[in-house]
């Protein structure tokens, strides 16, 4: 008889606690793992909160990254307390204030991520999956990129990544890179009223991003943090106020040059990201769509990705 | 090269910079490459003077003869 897998959302704040300041917990995303170590009081809850359907792991092998949160050296400890990031000695961001440890972890780990894992293709884009297909939507910051994501992952879709669309030039397969969801802003509230039992984290007023909540992976996605999927449709969205719902055919020159371009390491790997992305954009239905009605555009896209008439 | 549809796509090794080039090029590159098939490679201004006469424009007008040079520097065209 095999034990079933611990949760964090079935271990003690106290036990997580514990985890963060000894060995540390391993988090597996689908890419890549991370061992985080702790010292930050309040972490470990927020933690549970938003990765609450992740298998706890408290020994591991293996990671990619091992990271700190450390609280803040001298005064900073007792005076507006501080917790810093780092990763093997490196700290690539100033220190924040220590309520704010998990957008602090969030973003060290989108840095570590974006800055090493250069065997792949970086998009920025979420990716969802339905019917073991991919759907890739890549977005410049304020088109309303997370929060379709969010919506889609609560509407039955399951959620890979909603900041790094992770592509495998080898196989033009697309891996999970499997966190909680960034929303800022307005799209707190948008998806608390689309969705008011979804587990989200705390809100993180006026940090650089503006005020951050964490929507949490639901237990579906993180399932399937091994599998990998193909490109099946790659989608521009754009939120407008008041519009009417669009859906242009993109041409797919132009597909190509918005998914490279706005790559994260595209010009890093050279020919290697050229194919890559060539390759998605000829597997690929590629469209933009412009909306203003979340419950249009996730009825527009479920259509698409099931192959019906839109 | 990479066709994309009509469009297509080219990665330039030597600098690792990547051109999008829309169907009106890639026609154009099309021709280019089917001429020198026949004729061997010429120099740009032979071709420009071949294209011009082929569909009829003014050889002085510039477009094709800009289009040819950017071809050539992206190694799409040997001349």
């Amino acid at each position: 008889m095999t034990a079933s897998p611990l949760f964090f959302s079935d271990a003690t704040p106290d036990r997580i606690d514990a985890a963060l300041a000894s060995d540390g917990l391993w988090l597996s995303y689908g890419a890549c793992r991370v061992r985080v170590r702790a010292e930050a009081s309040g972490f470990a809850r927020i933690l549970q909160d938003v990765y609450g359907a992740f298998p706890f792991q408290d020994q591991g092998e293996f990671a990619d990254f091992h990271v700190r949160l450390e609280r803040g050296r001298g005064l900073r400890r007792l005076v507006k307390p501080q917790v810093r990031f780092s990763i093997d000695g490196v700290e690539p961001f100033e220190p924040f204030p220590v309520s704010n440890a998990l957008p602090l972890f969030e973003w060290g780990v989108n840095w570590c991520f974006g800055q090493r894992f250069n065997q792949y293709v970086l998009l920025h884009a979420g990716v969802l999956g339905l019917n073991g297909r991919a759907l890739v939507m890549p977005a410049v910051p304020g088109s309303g990129k997370s929060t379709l994501t969010a919506a889609l992952m609560l509407s039955g879709f399951r959620l890979l990544s909603d900041e790094f669309g992770v592509l495998r030039p080898m196989d033009g397969r697309l891996l999970p890179m499997l966190k909680p969801v960034a929303l800022k802003n307005e799209s707190i509230e948008v998806i608390r009223r689309f969705a008011p039992d979804a587990r989200m984290g705390p809100v993180f007023a006026g940090t650089r991003k503006g005020d951050v909540a964490h929507l949490a992976p639901n237990a579906e996605s993180v399932a399937e943090l091994d599998c990998e999927l193909a490109p099946a449709l790659v989608l521009f969205p754009r939120w407008e106020a008041g519009a009417a719902l669009s859906l242009l055919p993109q041409a797919p020159e132009q597909a190509f040059a918005r998914l490279a371009f706005n790559s994260f390491n595209y010009g890093l790997l050279g020919a290697r990201s050229f194919n890559a992305v060539a390759d998605l954009v000829e597997r690929s239905q590629c469209y933009q769509l412009v909306y203003s009605r979340l419950d249009e555009a996730l009825d527009c896209i479920r259509c698409l990705m099931t192959d019906e008439d839109v | 090269m990479r066709r994309l549809g009509d469009a297509a796509v080219v990665f330039d090794g030597r600098d690792g910079q990547t051109h999008v080039l829309p169907p009106e090029a890639v026609a154009v590159a099309d021709w280019v490459a089917e001429f020198q098939q026949l004729n061997g490679r010429v120099s740009i201004e032979v071709l420009n003077a071949r294209l011009c006469e082929e569909f009829g424009i003014d050889e002085h007008a510039t477009g094709y003869r800009d289009l040819l040079n950017m071809l050539q520097e992206i190694g799409v065209l040997r001349a």
